[in-house]
């Protein structure tokens, strides 16, 4: 029982190995657990006739092979054929381990066999390239000194004799040696092999002789550096000048990039729907990783959190690399990075760290932002010129061992594409796709390659001052400034064609979408199926009751009914989605603003999964900025002294909280701070003239002045609010929902702030009134009670008209016939109907002839021509076809209260509108 | 032919369906995740699963390990990234057939499939 014998093991590992093929990886994996297997027997059994060291050797061989990291695995898969020939030939006796030979790339010498050729690898005193694979690395080495001569024979009989096939084979060697550089990774001999190749092929030999025996020298001393015999020798460059090769500047390289970069744009554009749903699905990520980064703060070592955020990234950048984007990809790489060792615990997010963790994802926000300006203008995106800064951050905490980077090869394309406007210092006017300067200088003015080359050196050695090639040509090169500003031209004439062309290009706008959860979409197609059936069963009813059975249609009809309105319910709901999102950004400026502030806020959200309509959720937010702002740097106490002077806990409350009321959503701001105190705010309001001291105001209306225009309590003015703009701002924007704000407060204790909205915008519920013979719509919402008033409720005011007494309550009479100019209307009081509606605290009496019932109504704007009367919020469609108008409480407050009476010259009524085109609401 | 792919990403999915429709499959089922992907599976029945590894909720080798207690024969192939490449050994071992490395081409998405499904004695 248990694991099977090491024979057993090594024979099925033989079989194995035959059959496997360099193209399956599930055969390979399979071979790679044989092996584990086996070496985890032989470490246990110590007295193995195999030598159990060549193991890993071996299961590192076959994991490069998985992963497809060599160019001729067949190979490597016959040396480790070979290797489990060995093996059997141990085992059964066959063979002692002094007369068997492993293959080279075993790497596994003998002890009795010659040491002389192989060399220990960790001597090496020069850095390899990380992944090298040792083995065929030693083998290479061992192989090069002989190589190497017969080099140095062949160039020497080339000196002698020009004729000599001995070219020929000098090509062959120097091809060979650079396959083989090339695979290991010794990218600098590789590239001077090839650096040769082209010499031999464009220049003549007799020039050549010396260099090459130059560079056999150096080979032989850098191939005794990864062996461990000597010192480094001087770096390739000087090899490479001898060839007469300049090294690419880093810059001319990052240029070169640019370039590949800019082919891989122009291509991907092919699919801008799919860059569409990159940055929809981006942003949702990044909303994601927020939310997740701000519990990071109170729980830094939650494993689930750092995965959730590692895997936003994750994906990002996935998706970024397949349609090309370095920035993204750029950015997304080392956040993952950084994130990785967050989740494995080599690295805490808090404090600073947690800081530029968040600065990633702002600045990818801003990337992504930027990818969709681009995409919509069909452009090709414009790189970032702030980026490096979080990517030099980011790099820290990535690696800490590591130097910040100084130079980031995306961000500074302009050091050898020379910009069109030598004076502009906005990076953002920079375009990759510009040919060079240098370029095109070769090419029209001829003037020579090396001087361009100097030149470009010489822009590399100033980068600090980020010379603009044109310039450093004219000053340091002597080349004319006529022909660089023909450059430039030219450059400018070809940008400009490309932008032309980009422009041109298609375009796409990344739609809004609204994510609806699968029950839902499941219950409205239910509802359309009821729907159907119901129309099939009343033409039913219809057919077979000629003669009339009126009942069962009436109960065929009620049942279309009921469905018809359950199907307007979901198709709302539809639009509905929760307030956590802007809930979440505001917890996220809450942390920041408390940071900045220095105070110690403790924020609280509530109810996140309240749902509203999307409009209403989107454009809450700007409102909500400018509350909770407030709410910590006014509503709360300045330091935590004054706050535990009052008997308050140190650390301030902030909560932000979202219920329903009634039928519409309340959003809630409360802080604990030290609330609104009245005496203050009214004698600013007085000083600012906002109202005068004979104003006699409720509390609500003190309260209320802070939304007044430049009104500002803050005595100082903060970064963070205080300027005054803002909270007129949020009413404006707050009425614009057709929503209203009250606000409670007490002072010492805190206040509340209290939004109260709509639940959508696209339907009210309204009553129906009629004015004469026409009907009026009046919101619901703001309807407190109707009445038929008696002789005795009716008051006679000086100026201000007729008076109406309710509960104890002088209301203004509004009489809409005279506002609206409508004849005909009833004008006794006592005859008519009052309707008492109310808006922010305050309540008028509204005198109307007749109710005619409540409808909801789907609000549609009155068209452009048509915007902005007041007293009027919109029209709709009724029931028999015509248009309705709605009445606009709070305008009509405002209208009623400043001219007392008519509007002049503001004759409207439905009928005059039936026949204009309404358009939808936006 | 009918595919399955499982992917958190709908970008994605989007980018593999293109691919892949441009080599004529066009028969797909997608999963956002493993546990959306166990959900379908079994009825859906494809011919060869597209898998990422790295998901919410249910990753791809807890997908793996519960799908192939079920069921041993149908092709999959996990869909890596360069830096996750460690992790392709050990897929391969819990039964993942073949692997590609994003970002891919088609050709080397198309290769990969082939060389699959002549494995598990499947005609592409």
């Amino acid at each position: 029982m248990g694991s099977k014998s090491i024979s057993d093991l090594i024979n099925q590992l033989a079989e194995s190995v035959i059959l496997t093929d360099v193209n399956d990886p599930a055969a390979m994996a399979q071979l790679h657990g044989i092996f584990e297997q086996l070496n985890q027997q032989l470490e246990e059994q110590q007295d193995s006739v195999i030598p159990q060291q060549v193991f890993p050797r071996c299961i590192e061989l076959l994991e490069s092979l998985i992963l497809n990291e060599f160019d001729d695995p067949q190979t490597v898969l016959d040396d480790l054929g070979q290797a489990v020939g060995v093996f059997q030939e141990l085992q059964n006796g066959e063979q002692a381990l002094e007369d068997v030979t492993f293959p080279k790339s075993i790497g596994f010498v003998a002890p009795e066999s010659d040491q002389t050729s192989s060399t220990p690898v960790d001597s090496l005193s020069i850095d390899l390239p990380a992944n090298v694979d040792e083995g065929i690395l030693i083998e290479f080495l061992s192989r090069q000194p002989g190589e190497l001569e017969k080099l140095e024979q062949q160039v020497m009989e080339l000196e002698k004799d020009n004729a000599s096939n001995a070219l020929g084979e000098i090509t062959r060697m120097i091809h060979t040696l650079k396959g083989e550089t090339g695979l290991l990774g010794l990218t600098q001999i590789c590239d001077l092999c090839h650096a040769m190749e082209d010499a031999i092929a464009s220049r003549p030999i007799s020039e050549l002789i010396e260099p090459m025996l130059t560079i056999k020298d150096w080979l032989e001393r850098i191939f005794g550096a990864y062996a461990g015999k000597n010192e480094a020798p001087e770096p390739v460059a000087e090899m490479l000048a001898l060839l007469g090769v300049t090294v690419k500047t880093d810059a001319q390289a990052d240029a070169d990039n640019a370039q590949a970069n800019e082919d891989a744009e122009q291509t991907f554009f092919a699919d801008p729907t799919l860059v569409a749903e990159f940055i929809t699905e981006a942003r949702e990520h990044l909303d994601a990783a927020e939310v997740e980064l701000l519990s990071v703060e109170d729980d830094p070592n939650n494993e689930d959190t750092l995965n959730a955020i590692f895997r936003s990234f994750h994906t990002i950048k996935g998706v970024a690399g397949f349609i090309g984007l370095p920035d993204i990809q750029a950015l997304a790489h080392i956040s993952e990075t950084v994130l990785d060792r967050a989740r494995k615990h080599t690295l805490e997010l808090s404090g600073e760290s947690l800081d530029i963790a968040f600065e990633a994802v702002d600045s990818m926000k801003r990337l992504i932002d930027r990818l969709q300006v681009a995409l919509e203008a069909g452009k090709i995106p414009d790189t970032d010129p702030d980026l490096h800064i979080i990517l030099d951050k980011l790099h820290v905490l990535a690696d800490p061992s590591a130097k910040p980077k100084v130079v980031e090869p995306e961000v500074e394309p302009e050091l050898a594409t020379e910009d069109a406007q030598p004076d502009s210092e906005l990076p953002e006017e920079e375009d990759h796709r510009n040919a060079k300067v240098g370029e095109i200088l070769e090419h029209e003015a001829n003037i020579a390659p090396d001087t361009i080359n100097k030149a470009v050196a010489i822009q590399d050695n100033l980068r600090k001052a980020v010379p603009k090639i044109g310039e450093v040509l004219t000053k340091m090169c002597g080349v004319p400034e006529e022909q660089v500003n023909k450059a430039l031209d030219k450059q400018q004439q070809a940008k400009s064609k490309a932008a032309e062309n980009s422009g041109q290009s298609k375009s796409v706008q990344v739609a809004e979408t609204v994510k609806v959860d699968a029950p839902r979409l499941d219950r409205l197609v239910d509802a359309i199926g009821e729907l159907v059936i119901a129309q099939a069963m009343l033409s039913q009813s219809a057919i077979q009751n000629v003669s009339g059975d009126v009942a069962l249609m009436a109960r065929n009809l009620s049942h279309l009914d009921k469905i018809t309105r359950e199907l307007q319910e979901m198709a709302t709901s539809l639009r509905m989605i929760p307030v956590r999102s802007t809930f979440q950004k505001m917890a996220r400026l809450a942390r920041d603003v408390a940071r900045k502030l220095g105070k110690q806020v403790n924020f609280v959200m509530e109810g996140e999964d309240t749902e509203l309509d999307k409009t209403v959720v989107d454009r809450i937010g700007d409102p909500l900025v400018h509350m909770v702002r407030n709410a910590l740097d006014h509503g709360l106490e300045a330091d935590s002294e004054q706050r535990t002077a009052n008997g308050k806990s140190a650390t301030g409350t902030v909560c932000l909280r979202a219920y329903h009321k009634g039928g519409g959503i309340c959003i809630e701001i409360q802080d604990d701070g030290h609330g609104l105190d009245e005496q203050v705010l009214l004698q600013k309001a007085i000083e600012r003239g906002v109202v005068s001291e004979s104003d006699q105001l409720s509390q609500q209306e003190i309260f209320h002045l802070i939304f007044a225009p430049g009104f500002s309590t803050a005595k100082q003015v903060t970064d963070v609010s205080g300027r005054g703009v803002g909270m007129d701002v949020v009413k404006r924007n707050i009425e614009a929902l057709r929503g209203k704000i009250e606000i409670q407060s007490e002072k010492g204790k805190g206040s509340t702030f209290t939004i109260r909205l709509p639940l959508t915008l696209a339907i009210i519920d309204g009553m129906v009134v009629r004015l004469s013979t026409e009907r009026y719509i009046i919101p619901t919402l703001s309807i407190v009670r109707m009445l038929q008033p008696g002789e005795v409720n009716i008051k006679s005011i000086m100026q201000n008209g007729q008076a109406l007494l309710v509960d104890d309550e002088l209301l203004p009479l509004v009489r809409l016939d005279r506002l609206f100019e409508v004849e005909g209307a009833q004008q006794d009081p006592t005859q008519a109907t009052v309707v008492v509606v109310e808006y922010s605290e305050r309540k008028m009496a509204i005198l109307i002839d007749e109710l005619i019932g409540q409808q909801q109504i789907v609000i549609k704007s009155l068209g452009a021509t048509m915007r902005g009367l007041p007293g009027i919020a919109g029209g709709a469609i009724m029931s028999d076809g015509r248009v309705g108008l709605v009445v606009d409480i709070s305008g009509l407050m405002n209208l009623s209260r400043n001219t007392g009476s008519t509007i002049p010259s503001m004759a409207i009524t439905g009928s005059d509108l039936s026949d204009l085109p309404v358009s939808k609401a936006a | 032919m009918k595919i399955m792919l499982v992917d958190d990403s709908k970008t994605m999915r989007s980018i593999q369906k293109g691919i892949l429709s441009q080599m004529g499959h066009t028969d797909l089922v997608e999963a956002c995740d493993g546990q959306d992907a166990l959900s379908k599976v079994f009825a859906e029945k494809p011919d060869l699963i597209l898998l990422d590894w790295n998901m919410p909720n249910m990753d791809g080798l807890s997908f793996l390990q519960a799908y192939r207690q079920k069921d041993k024969a149908t092709p999959i192939i996990m869909v890596t990234t360069e830096a996750e490449k460690h992790r392709v050994v050990d897929a391969l071992k819990a039964g993942v057939n073949n692997y590609v490395v994003k970002p891919f081409t088609p050709d080397a998405l198309s290769s990969k499939i082939a060389q699959t499904l002549e494995k598990c004695g499947k005609a592409a």
